[in-house]
């Protein structure tokens, strides 16, 4: 989009949303610091905020946030309740423009983009998007408008929670937005950006493209396009998955071994699983891994061609797990899948890969097992030492862009 | 080198050569053809060090010699000389002078030492075929010879010499990977073929041995497991086989159908052309529904819109439907020449074999796509 031009883009930020969902099932819990979050070992996965108020924060590991706020109602994660509840936020918000790009399960843009003679100017459209979501939901939210997709993200985090934030001056908006706001630039590229002294996106401007792409790769680039005021990205309808993983906090920290090899298995099948259910396969395999101390590395391997199989896609991630340095522990181990396409388009293939047809065929039966008895009914061997009982926290990711990404903050 | 040609038999040998040259530039000599003159003929050969042409044709020679000129530019000089007879004479430095009426040139050539050794094919036993024959076998298994040259091994037609019941019989095949076409032909002496394992045609070399086929009369085709040489009178190919192995195409041939349905050839592609306007994708997509006596060719395309045909076919099974690519069904019914077709189902994700009577020894498997 040019810069100035009048892109209308909302960013609509369900308000601590598994906490708020929480809170409006249970009306007896009114006024009571609500944390939402699994297991014994398990982490934060949503604060309400009264919880919030006490320090309590997402990815908190639980007994933290109890001895923090020990008089908050605790309770475990109730996934499918909230996916319930995302459809019912996604259908109001479609009811404002056919363009909406769901990012998660509690957020998503919408393209306002010619609906002002139907909902008027931003600031109106944003009201009716919050009442018409505390009618259809209780829910509040916070929205943010602007011309570009990625101030409408920011715009919505500055007045949080039940907010609303329209970028009319665009200049004088893009001065206010600080580098570490936008998102895309975590805590490395932060570093990096510190050190040239910059601190505000406007700061980028004077380095000019090219030195920034040398020192940040493609985001360099982006930055140096965003402080233009140009954002390229526009809203997708998100139909449009790029990307797949699974990840799984243990209940235990875990060094290299058996243990950790059988979960690393498990969260492959699970993936490929996945794939084939979607009709996808995608040529890059990325392992992440959480040490015990948060820091958290990912790499990733590019395959010769899309895969759809577990077998493939755990050659990779085991490889990129033995070619990592440190044996541990680890608190959390993820695998993704990128690159990804459709493998439900064309003609079907006559003569299987080499060596591949058997392992094609076993997928194929166990698909449908799993269809028809659910993911419990077959497993492989080598995931068993996975198996026990422990309270192990997984998350489920299907992003359309970027690394997997947690919910509420 | 000194003599005189028809133009006529010039132009021939320089427009085989044509596609042969032109595709390498790295080796600026084989963008050239070879001229010699010697006896009573001249020679034009041309070669990518895969497929070469060599011609012979006769002309007057005043004095032997040999010499290389650009094939593209002599070819265009040739086509537009206004004579039926054409001196050509060699000049110093690799010259070539070509005069017709009061037209001259006079060509940059390059020395004739510096081409490459054309492979020698003459100890090859060479099969007699009737041109059309051969062109047939081509046509019926041309068009799923994959296109892509990644897959190298199946970027070529299969040749092998089979046996059935003590006769011998020449088998061509050819597979993109998602249809396979096979055609067998017994032809007198094909148990005299040097070929003990099959062999690999390149694509290439099958558009050349086609267009010579497809000039009629008669032809021999003599393979071993490096060379292939095609001869028709004066022109011959020498082909260099592909390396690679070919995959076993036995075990995706269906031995056992569930449903077949009987359709008029001619009828099913008309059907396939009109409704395949509106599948654009590359993969033309089309959705065969079968019902009991009627087949429904239906593309859905969300932007574009529908079409739907039905045609009768011989069908009494249960109704089912399965996706296939329009185009592979299109080449089919105009490679082959029976009056009806027949496709046999396993299931809708099983290849489906077709054959028809009027085109003995052939049959494809082709499968389908999910939609």
């Amino acid at each position: 989009m040019a810069p100035g031009c009048a892109g209308v883009i909302a960013h609509v930020d369900m308000d601590a949303f598994y906490a708020s969902v929480e809170a409006a099932d249970h009306p007896e819990w009114a006024g009571r610091p609500l944390v939402v979050g699994g297991g014994k070992r398990g982490v934060v996965s949503a604060a309400s905020y009264e919880a919030r108020a006490h320090g309590v924060r997402s990815a908190m590991p639980m007994f933290q946030a109890r001895r923090l706020c020990p008089r908050a109602v605790f309770v475990p994660v109730r996934m499918e309740r909230y996916r319930q509840v995302s459809r019912v936020v996604m259908d109001t918000l479609r009811r404002f423009s056919p363009l909406v790009e769901p990012i998660s399960v509690d957020e998503a843009f919408v393209d306002l983009a010619g609906t002002e003679r139907l909902w008027g100017p931003a600031p109106q459209a944003g009201r009716a998007i919050k009442a018409a979501m505390a009618e259809s939901t209780g829910l509040t939210c916070s929205v943010g408008i602007a011309p570009l997709r990625f101030l409408a993200k920011i715009a919505s985090e500055r007045d949080k929670p039940d907010g609303l934030t329209v970028v009319e001056e665009l200049e004088a908006f893009l001065q206010t937005v600080l580098l570490k706001e936008i998102s895309g630039v975590g805590p490395r590229a932060q570093g990096r950006l510190a050190e040239l002294g910059l601190r505000r996106l406007v700061d980028v401007r004077a380095l000019g493209a090219e030195r920034l792409e040398r020192v940040l790769g493609s985001l360099g680039r982006r930055l140096w396009e965003l402080a233009h005021g140009i954002d390229p990205v526009g809203v997708g309808t998100g139909r449009e998955v790029k990307s797949l993983s699974h990840e799984l906090t243990f209940s235990q920290d875990l060094h290299k071994g058996r243990e950790l090899a059988a979960h690393l298995l498990a969260l492959c099948q699970k993936v490929a699983r996945r794939l084939r259910a979607a009709g996808l396969a995608g040529h890059t395999v990325t392992l992440k891994l959480k040490h015990a101390d948060h820091r958290t590395v990912t790499r990733r391997r590019r395959l010769k061609g899309p895969t759809d199989r577990t077998e493939t896609i755990h050659a990779a991630a085991r490889e990129l797990l033995a070619a990592y340095g440190s044996v541990g522990p680890f608190r959390l181990i993820g695998v993704g899948v990128s690159g990804l396409n459709s493998t439900n388009r064309g003609p079907g293939e006559l003569f299987a890969p080499a060596g591949g047809f058997r392992a094609g065929a076993l997928e194929t039966a166990e698909d449908e097992l799993t269809r028809r008895f659910g993911s419990q009914a077959i497993t492989r061997a080598g995931t068993l030492e996975a198996s026990r009982p422990g309270g192990a926290q997984k998350r489920v990711t299907g992003a359309r862009d970027g690394p997997p990404r947690g919910e509420g903050r | 080198m000194e003599l005189t040609v028809r133009r006529e038999d010039l132009v021939k040998g320089l427009a085989k050569s044509q596609s042969v040259v032109e595709r390498r530039t790295s080796m600026p000599i084989l963008s050239n053809v070879l001229l010699q003159a010697e006896g009573e003929a001249i020679t034009i050969s041309a070669t990518d060090l895969e497929t070469s042409f060599i011609g012979v044709y006769p002309a007057r020679i005043s004095k032997a010699g040999r010499l290389t000129v650009p094939a593209r530019k002599l070819y265009e000089i040739v086509k537009e000389l206004p004579a039926d007879e054409l001196y050509l004479k060699e000049k110093e430095n690799s010259y070539l002078h070509l005069s017709a009426g009061r037209a001259n040139f006079d060509l940059v050539g390059l020395a004739a030492d510096d081409f490459p050794q054309l492979p020698t094919a003459d100890d090859i036993t060479g099969l007699e075929f009737e041109a059309e024959v051969l062109a047939e076998m081509i046509e019926k298994t041309y068009s799923s010879i994959s296109q892509e040259d990644t897959r190298f091994n199946l970027a070529g037609l299969f040749v092998e010499k089979r046996d059935k019941d003590g006769v011998g019989f020449l088998r061509f095949v050819s597979t993109d990977g998602h249809r396979l076409s096979v055609v067998d032909k017994a032809v007198p002496g094909v148990e005299g073929l040097q070929l003990e394992q099959g062999v690999i045609i390149p694509r290439k070399a099958v558009a050349e041995i086609r267009k010579l086929a497809e000039e009629g009369g008669r032809l021999s085709l003599g393979l071993n497991q490096e060379l292939g040489i095609v001869r028709r009178d004066q022109d011959q190919f020498i082909l260099r086989m592909q390396e690679g192995t070919f995959p076993d195409y036995n075990v995706v041939i269906p031995k056992k159908a569930k449903q077949t349905a009987t359709v008029n050839r001619q009828a099913f592609s008309n059907v396939l052309r009109r409704v395949s306007i509106l599948s654009t994708d590359r993969f033309h997509g089309v959705r065969f529904d079968f019902k009991e006596g009627l087949l429904e060719v239906v593309t859905q395309n969300p932007e574009l819109g529908e079409a739907r045909e039905a045609l009768e076919v011989a069908y009494d099974g249960e109704a089912f439907s399965l996706g296939f690519n329009a185009r592979y069904f299109m080449d089919l019914c105009a490679a082959m020449r029976s009056e009806d077709i027949t496709l046999s189902f396993v299931d809708d994700q099983s290849p489906c074999l077709v054959k028809g009577e009027g085109d003995d020894g052939f049959l494809s498997v082709i499968m389908p796509m999910r939609l």
